[in-house]
């Protein structure tokens, strides 16, 4: 069946009443998590990603949709109200958003961001019909050897994100190696880094690896730092103008493809592409200078680039197993939670679940706007929530939501470590989610290695004589260069805007 | 000492903790050495491969490569009370959740956080306390049929 078919069988499948109302309550509830300053998306991804588990595979996958939609807007509502970016990528929005919110039209720029985000969302799905059939026609031609190359490729995203420095993010990826490998070796049988704990042998939990390390360290950390939360000004009517539409169309349609195009990339995040489009915009205008004071064009270029570049973040996600940006290796997480394993054998062994997802996602992208434009005005209240409020709430969460996954208190106990060890880690600037996404990808790693050994007796050069391979690692080294120059100039242009403008509250997590 | 002086002297700590824990790693790889399937494939390579890297990383961060400084920002004496308070009604809600049952446990540890973490009075905590435990009830167990542990008191 072509690719088109199978959307439609997608569409058929997650719109029957009862997934529609999981992808509206994901919606709701992402959005929700993801606007409340001092949570951000990627945490609010994390607290709820175990309580879908609780629902079948599909009905849980969309809701998971809906909250990864919901989180990652939440977060750009959080940053033209409040001029707070939950993550690196918001930072282009929030210098055209806040200003505009403290001129009182913060309505119109939620509006052109809800637009933004839904042209953008629409590409990514447009794409995913084009490419994964290209993609999946390769599949068959994927053995142990080109998938040990692909992990290696993987490691290039570990570069965009490392934060500052990438000799910290390599060591919090060798790290999450090492966490992968607890348990049961998978040619010898023997225990590995076990000592001597029953429970270990079955590995550790990804879901309570990712809740300590994202949600509940997160909530540590927020009681020792003081997040600046500004009132939201009036923020006028949400609907833009038909004035203000054409003004932003053409700036959409043209962050939308860069962003689009970035997103194909391994490696190339939405932060990248959030920061190209936006001076690629300034650029062009006719009136520079009104960049950063409030122009819509900035807010609509980086949040449909930054979103393109998310959406298409799905082609590699899917097709090769590699997340673009840390919203994305949580998500990716959730698919492994459920039996799905992403890379080039995906679209064969589970075609029409993953189509379902798409489909899922496009219409958790329609609800967005639907939902988003006519409430602005509790959401804008939302945004206004104490935090000392939620955290006993989210901690609550956190140990139930740990412990539903397996019904296993050892899961709980090696949550809350983590997200004791999370602190630490985020005290001194060590990367999370290199660590995590190493972690996820350990044991493919270790069995496409094994694998490619016992095909080759023994010899390192199965690598390099597979012409598929070969290709992926000689990929691998120039995306690793192209990576790292494109992260050092968006890293400059962050710190260089937070020099320039002490007047924006920014603070930008870097983990 | 220089601004961000501090940050750098954490990562060559760190650095030194990558050592160790690749030392510990290469030894493992040599426990399982004995049950290679030959002299590249086994359980005994990627341990083995990833402490060698990390050791290498740990020598590179203590002595080579200079990480971009950053300021720690420590917490004062109520917010380290709060982060101590709040990490040790964690380990106590773990323990409680096996031996008094989900129900209690939830109370007493919402109770506890809403008292550390929100600063709320006896009266105010133990009302969300009881919200919280209540809300979660009826969704967790009525709604979604969530088994949790019922305790020494079957609740």
């Amino acid at each position: 069946m072509n690719s088109l078919g199978m959307l439609l069988g997608g569409f058929a499948n997650a719109l029957t009443p009862a997934n529609l109302l999981m992808a509206l309550i994901g919606v709701l509830i992402g959005s929700l998590a993801g606007m409340i300053p001092g949570i951000g998306p990627t945490p609010a991804i994390a607290i709820l990603m175990p309580f879908t588990t609780a629902l079948g595979p599909v009905q849980g996958i969309i809701m998971l949709a809906g909250i990864y939609y919901g989180a990652v807007y939440g977060g750009s509502t959080t940053a033209i109200l409040l001029g707070i970016p939950a993550e690196l990528q918001a930072v282009p929005v929030t210098l055209d958003g806040y200003p505009l919110a403290k001129q009182g039209k913060g309505g119109p720029a939620l509006g052109i961001a809800a637009i933004s985000s839904f042209v953008a969302g629409v590409l990514g799905v447009l794409g995913l019909i084009f490419f994964a059939p290209l993609l999946a026609a390769q599949a068959l031609k994927f053995g142990p050897p080109e998938y040990f190359a692909l992990m290696i490729l993987t490691l290039t995203v570990i570069v965009n994100l490392s934060g500052a420095s990438v000799a910290k993010g390599l060591v919090m990826g060798l790290a999450g190696y090492l966490v992968s490998m607890v348990g049961v070796g998978p040619s010898s049988g023997h225990a590995r880094f076990t000592f001597g704990l029953a429970p270990l042998s079955a590995g550790v939990e990804m879901v309570s690896v990712i809740i300590g390390l994202f949600a509940i360290s997160e909530v540590i950390i927020g009681m020792g730092s003081r997040t600046p939360v500004t009132a939201a000004e009036k923020i006028g009517s949400v609907y833009p103008s038909r004035a203000d539409l054409k003004h932003t169309a053409p700036t959409m349609v043209r962050s939308g493809l860069i962003g689009f195009f970035l997103g194909l990339l391994p490696g190339a995040s939405p932060a990248v592409s959030a920061f190209l489009s936006y001076d690629v915009e300034k650029r062009l205008s006719k009136n520079p200078g009104q960049f950063g004071k409030g122009e819509l064009r900035g807010v609509a270029a980086p949040e449909a680039a930054g979103n393109a570049t998310a959406s298409s973040g799905f082609i590699p996600l899917f097709t090769l197993g590699i997340p673009s940006s840390p919203p994305l290796a949580i998500l990716l997480a959730g698919l492994m939670i459920y039996g799905l394993q992403p890379g080039p054998n995906l679209f064969q062994q589970s075609g029409s679940f993953v189509w379902a997802v798409i489909a899922s996602m496009f219409i958790g992208n329609v609800m967005l706007v639907v939902l988003h434009l006519p409430l602005v005005g509790i959401w804008v209240k939302l945004t206004q929530i104490p935090l000392r409020v939620l955290k006993p709430i989210v901690l609550i969460l956190c140990v139930v939501g740990v412990y539903t996954v397996r019904n296993s208190m050892f899961d709980v106990l090696v949550a809350i470590i983590f997200g004791v060890i999370g602190y630490f880690l985020r005290k001194y600037h060590w990367p999370l989610v290199p660590f995590i996404l190493c972690f996820m990808l350990g044991p493919l790693t270790e069995l496409s290695f094994v694998q490619s050994m016992s095909i080759s007796n023994g010899s390192l050069s199965i690598f390099f004589t597979s012409p598929i391979a070969l290709v992926i690692l000689i990929l691998a080294a120039v995306l690793f260069a192209v990576s790292v120059f494109l992260m050092r100039r968006s890293r400059k242009r962050a710190l260089s805007l937070e020099a320039d403008r002490p007047d924006l509250p920014i603070s930008i997590h870097t983990n | 000492m220089k601004a961000g002086a501090a940050g750098m002297k954490q990562d060559r700590i760190g650095g030194v903790v990558s050592i160790a824990v690749g030392a510990g790693s290469l030894v493992e790889a040599a426990i399982l050495y004995p049950f290679r399937l030959n002299s590249t494939s086994g359980d005994f390579v990627m341990p083995g491969v990833v402490g060698a890297l990390l050791v290498v990383m740990g020598l590179l961060l203590v002595f080579v490569v200079k990480t971009p400084p950053f300021e720690i920002e420590r917490p004062d004496r109520k917010a380290g009370i709060q982060m101590l308070g709040t990490i040790v009604i964690l380990f106590a809600y773990w323990w409680a959740i096996s031996e008094l049952g989900y129900v209690i446990g939830t109370v007493l540890a919402s109770f506890g956080l809403f008292k550390v973490v929100s600063g709320y009075g006896w009266i105010r905590a133990a009302v969300y306390a009881g919200i919280i435990t209540l809300v979660l009830y009826v969704v967790l167990i009525q709604l979604l049929n969530i088994a949790l542990p019922t305790g020494i008191f079957n609740v």
